[in-house]
């Protein structure tokens, strides 16, 4: 694979993370600054829309099961906002249905918890490549 | 009492000397009365009767005979004046139909006065005659239900006409031998009716009575002993207790049982097992019970109490706690299977955290310039969230394991959050919105936690399946603890499910019953009997519009201190 950090293109890109779990939050933008992203994690959908971070996010890891908003209905209301930005989703139930809805609604990848780095990178690869 | 009885006033009539006459004029056979022994005491003091009358009436003899039952056919001389020329010595036995004056006294059941018996053709050939006794005065004596005891009587070799004064002596002589007999008599019958009692109560308690010697020998058994131990009295007494009914393994407890039955000492029981005659075992409870006895020999008595039912129903018991524990388990194991979206969420999300905090600190480590801190950082983080997955795996471990249930302090909100959490993402999965209404300052109940997180863990599954096919409105679980009237502490779970027909409310707690396709139906029936064990009570109230509510209550112990 590609180190992705030597590609000029997306270096100091945004990538945000929105999951109600605490050590997704704290470990995921860790990893994803070693990748050469820039990381912003968010703890739910609202706090996400709310921020100002949203303009700027070049790709959005965002969990499926959430108190309040959704993953799903998260990705549905970026849509209505006509933010393109491609969304990487994550989680820890595998749920076929699910699945076929995000990539309906226009998912770039869907990644079951856990994850490798090399399957996260590859993730981002493709959802980066999409946008 | 006075005047002269002549020869010949004679009544045979009466019914028989042996014999009372009874208020209906029938004969009433006393045959069966035991014997009533004279006391030693007694005949010394009728000794010194006779030998006073002989000495006073200045006769060679004055006795009293006694008609000896059952058959009397004979009586005997049982006190005899020490008097010079006194022919009848004690012991001296007369059959009852030689015609002798007694005999006559005893038949007619009358006094008998013969001045002369030489003078008089009917008793010129008695046998008194023959010793040279030729007259006589005797009395008839009677015992207090009107039986003939016997006779006291003087006896002359000369003619004697026996003064009104005599006659009068004899005749209280008399009434004071019947004194005496009354009183042998009220003794006795004290006697006779203790011996009922003690004999009644050997035949109808219901424990195995066995009276030993001091060699271990049965010497008597009552009807309960053949009802336990299969043996009858015959074939109890005397075989050793050990030989009899002592399991081979147990001869040597047996002796030492009776080892301890001394006199001197004390009532002992002992839990132990005999044999019955069919070569089973007889759990029985022992009382040893050591008499003083005055050389006859006997040890004690030994009680059984026949343990078989106690301990059957001991044993029925503990099988249906067991039962009740398995169900349990059975249920548990059936309901975290429900729960296994939650798990591997709950699982899932620390391994996630891990795997990604050790590529980060990989990557940190090895970088042209490595960075030590976020690396020490990401380690850190790894070992939390490890030790986030292991909680996971502990309660898991915790409701799935088989065991006793135990006592403890427990408080139901953190009992009933920690179950929530393993469920959160079964409800998050069933988009059911949850809310939480915890009372402050709930006090502790005692009891089982893993049995009671079971009960709502039990109850959450239950109002998420009623609310699985509601589409019309939100999901809303409404999860409370309160504290509620007579120090008792509850859990309410409120669901905006399908409900229930208030008619069914009984059946839902039924084992079997159910609504649900892949439904067992034991869910409430278990957490029923669990909250029961508890002391407490579990019920559904549905709501007037959608959904129900279930709750359970159970009496916190505010002042109980559990070591």
């Amino acid at each position: 694979m590609k180190p992705l950090r030597e590609s000029s293109a997306i270096e100091r890109s945004l990538v945000a993370v929105v999951d109600d779990d605490e050590s997704v939050r704290e470990s995921l933008p860790d990893l994803l600054r070693e990748f050469g992203f820039a990381a912003h994690a968010f703890s739910s959908a609202e706090n996400f829309l709310a921020s100002d971070s949203i303009g700027k996010t070049r790709c959005l890891i965002l969990d499926i099961a959430m108190p309040g908003m959704t993953g799903l209905a998260l990705q549905r209301e970026l849509k209505i906002r006509k933010h393109k930005i491609p969304i990487i989703f994550i989680t820890a139930q595998k749920d076929e249905a699910v699945r076929v809805r995000a990539f309906e609604q226009g998912a770039a990848e869907f990644l079951l918890k856990p994850f490798s780095d090399t399957a996260l990178l590859a993730a981002l690869d493709t959802a980066l490549r999409s946008s | 009492m006075g005047g002269a009885y002549y020869v010949g006033e004679l009544h045979h009539s009466r019914a028989g000397y042996g014999l009372i006459a009874d208020a209906d004029g029938g004969r009433a056979v006393n045959s069966d009365a035991p014997e009533i022994a004279i006391s030693s005491d007694v005949l010394r003091k009728w000794q010194r009767i006779v030998d006073l009358l002989a000495n006073i009436m200045h006769v060679p003899s004055a006795v009293v005979c006694k008609i000896e039952p059952p058959d009397y056919t004979h009586y005997t001389v049982i006190s005899s004046s020490n008097s010079t020329g006194n022919p009848f010595p004690v012991d001296q036995i007369f059959s009852m139909d030689i015609g002798t004056f007694c005999e006559t006294v005893i038949k007619s059941r009358e006094p008998l006065l013969v001045a002369n018996g030489l003078e008089n053709d009917q008793w010129k050939s008695a046998p008194e005659m023959r010793v040279g006794m030729v007259s006589y005065l005797g009395f008839p004596v009677f015992w207090p239900d009107g039986r003939v005891f016997g006779t006291i009587c003087v006896l002359d070799n000369k003619t004697n006409r026996y003064s009104d004064m005599y006659q009068e002596l004899l005749s209280h002589c008399r009434d004071v031998l019947q004194g005496d007999l009354q009183t042998l008599a009220r003794l006795g019958s004290e006697l006779e009716e203790q011996k009922a009692h003690l004999s009644e109560l050997f035949a109808r308690v219901p424990e195995a009575i066995v009276l030993a010697d001091r060699d271990c020998r049965i010497v008597r058994v009552n009807p309960e002993f053949t009802k336990i131990f299969g043996y009858t009295a015959e074939e109890a007494i005397g075989r050793r207790l050990q030989d009899l009914i002592a399991p081979d393994e147990l001869q040597e407890e047996v002796e030492s049982v009776m080892y301890r039955m001394v006199p001197t000492g004390g009532v002992f029981a002992v839990e132990t097992v005999r044999r019955h005659k069919n070569g089973m075992p007889v759990p029985v409870s022992l009382l040893c019970v050591p008499v003083s006895s005055l050389g006859s020999g006997d040890t004690g008595y030994v009680i059984y109490r026949d343990m078989t039912e106690t301990k059957r129903l001991q044993d029925e018991q503990r099988r249906y706690q067991e039962i009740q524990l398995e169900l349990a388990h059975a249920n548990r194991i059936a309901t975290i299977g429900q729960l296994s979206a939650s798990i591997t969420h709950e699982l899932n999300q620390p391994l996630t955290g891990i795997l990604t905090n050790c590529s980060t600190g990989l990557r940190m480590l090895t970088d042209d310039s490595p960075n030590l801190d976020g690396a020490r950082e990401a380690i850190r983080r790894t070992m939390r969230d490890a030790n986030r997955a292991s909680e996971v795996i502990l309660r898991l471990r915790t409701l799935y394991s088989k065991r006793e249930v135990t006592a403890e302090l427990v408080d139901l909100n953190e009992t009933t959050r920690e179950v929530i959490a393993l469920s959160l993402g079964e409800l998050q999965k069933g988009q059911v919105i949850v809310r939480t209404e915890f009372a402050d300052d709930l006090p502790l109940v005692i009891g089982d936690r893993v049995q009671l997180q079971q009960v709502v863990l039990n109850l959450l599954l239950n109002a998420l399946d009623a609310m699985i096919g509601v589409n019309d409105r939100p999901r809303q679980l409404v999860v409370k603890t309160h504290r509620q009237e007579g120090d008792c502490v509850g859990v309410s779970v409120q669901d905006s499910g399908v409900g229930f027909e208030p008619h069914t409310v009984d059946k839902l707690f039924e084992a079997f019953y159910t609504t649900k396709q892949d439904g067992m139906g034991m869910g409430l029936s278990v957490s029923r009997s669990i909250i029961e064990s508890h002391h407490g009570r579990l019920w559904a109230v549905p709501h007037d519009g959608a959904g129900a509510t279930f709750s359970f209550s159970i009496p916190c112990r505010t002042n109980t201190n559990i070591q």
